[in-house]
């Protein structure tokens, strides 16, 4: 049923930015992933591309000869994308999975595996379609959303999450499926977007635990996500 | 990998005695939940039965016509229940959902769909298999349990669970698959556990939080079970 909500609308309407809002910052964090392990992909896929609007921010921020292809299920993603085409920045409304010629130099997958039913079969999919992946996974599960009734249940109504990661769970799912993790790092998601009154002042812990330890931070208060590079 | 542990003898390995020894406990709370619900079937079925100690177990105190028909993809599980069958008690080395004859009263579904990669089409493919099915599994996402590092991720390492949830999450992949829920209770699997006066001491937070608040203590200290009756 879940995978509907992506092809009915559902989703737009709970998102009605498609998550625009982060795209920017995400691809902030993808270039920074780059620079620190020096690549420079000449094909950039993108699985879950929803509205183009990361593929848009690293054509802007990347050498201009590189291609860009974004797929995602949803015809309302893909539609919204359409006004960021051009030249080198293509969208499809595909799954990647069935597309024959899908191959690139780096594939990213932010913020897609959670949504997933089959998120184990998904990984082992993905991993032929590049040689390298950039992941971004949110770190739903800390203390404070279990400990709230509501805590993942919101997660689960409003973005569609249907899977919870921990930074371990994530290296843990991604090894098992065969992939070579080459970095990792902690993306703070709620320091920089915080939502509502109740995300700004969790804002000030999130800052002062993380500066003690990011990864206690995360367990405890949530709110960050995992930038994973992997082959 | 995750299914294949189950086929190659690496579960059998991590675990001995294939949880035999929680049987007759799983067995009491399943006729439990009969008796709340007056429910008498005359078939019943499991999935992952395992050695078959809980079909046995229930035959041992139920209607003597009721016949037990377990399945199991692993032929180490079902090569230990061969002790167990008899007349009326049965249990298959096959996976349930190619059974064209897989049609029973009640099924039983205890501590399987965290081991399954894809549990929600898991779940959409039992439903037509009997008019009721019970559920048990352990709730393994708690604030403790996120807390401690590595806890979750260890978990999967030596249990192979592949999904971990909380009363929430798990009733709601019922109701996403068309699920009615008549009926669920906790059953706490820690204290059952606890052996030793010392251990069982050190259980007393854990009852006296429950006795407070049964949905808080659970989703705080974690160490409870849930059984949910559904159509």
């Amino acid at each position: 049923m879940n995978q509907n909500v992506y092809v009915n609308g559902e989703h737009l309407q709970n998102n009605p930015d498609w998550h625009v809002h982060a795209s920017g910052w995400k691809a902030q964090h993808v270039l920074h992933t780059l620079r620190r392990h020096q690549l420079s992909p000449h094909t950039i896929g993108e699985v879950g591309c929803g509205a183009g609007e990361v593929l848009r921010q690293l054509q802007l921020n990347m050498d201009p000869h590189c291609m860009f292809s974004g797929y995602d299920i949803s015809p309302q993603a893909i539609e919204l994308a359409r006004s960021r085409e051009n030249q080198r920045l293509h969208f499809k409304l595909a799954d990647i999975f069935e597309e024959p010629n899908a191959y690139f130099d780096l594939l990213l997958i932010l913020d897609v595996v959670e949504h997933v039913e089959d998120y184990f079969g998904f990984l082992r999919g993905l991993k032929s379609l590049a040689r390298e992946k950039i992941f971004n996974f949110p770190l739903d599960l800390s203390l404070q959303a279990l400990l709230r009734s509501d805590g993942l249940m919101m997660r689960r109504r409003t973005y569609g999450h249907l899977h919870y990661f921990t930074k371990d769970l994530v290296l843990q799912s991604l090894a098992g499926e065969g992939y070579e993790v080459v970095d990792w790092f902690y993306a703070p998601f709620g320091m920089d977007f915080p939502v509502g009154m109740r995300g700004k002042i969790v804002r000030w812990p999130r800052i002062l635990f993380s500066a003690v330890s990011q990864d206690f931070a995360a367990r405890l208060l949530g709110g960050f996500s995992l930038f994973v590079l992997a082959r | 990998m995750p299914q294949n542990g189950f086929l190659t003898g690496e579960y059998l390995e991590k675990v001995p005695h294939w949880h035999t020894d929680d049987s007759a406990w799983k067995a009491k709370y399943v006729r439990q939940m009969l008796q709340r619900n007056c429910l008498r079937p005359h078939v019943v079925g499991e999935v992952g039965c395992g050695t078959g100690e809980v079909l046995r177990q229930l035959q041992a105190k139920m209607d003597r016509q009721c016949h037990f028909v377990g399945y199991d993809i692993a032929p180490q599980a079902i090569e230990l229940s061969r002790t167990r069958q008899n007349d009326r008690l049965e249990c298959r080395l096959a996976d349930i959902r190619n059974d064209p004859n897989a049609h029973f009263d009640l099924l039983l579904i205890l501590d399987v769909l965290e081991h399954q990669e894809n549990y929600f089409s898991f779940l959409r493919e039992t439903k037509p298999l009997a008019p009721y099915k019970l559920f048990h599994t352990v709730l393994d996402l708690s604030a403790q349990a996120v807390l401690r590092k590595q806890n979750l991720s260890k978990r999967r390492q030596m249990t192979d669970d592949l999904h971990f949830f909380t009363k929430e999450t798990f009733l709601q992949s019922l109701r996403d698959e068309d699920y009615e829920i008549l009926d669920w209770f906790y059953v706490p699997r820690s204290v059952y556990r606890a052996s030793g006066m010392a251990k069982k001491v050190l259980q007393l937070p854990r009852m006296i939080c429950f006795g407070l608040n049964s949905d808080f203590a659970v989703r705080l200290l974690g160490g409870y079970s849930l059984f949910v009756l559904a159509k």
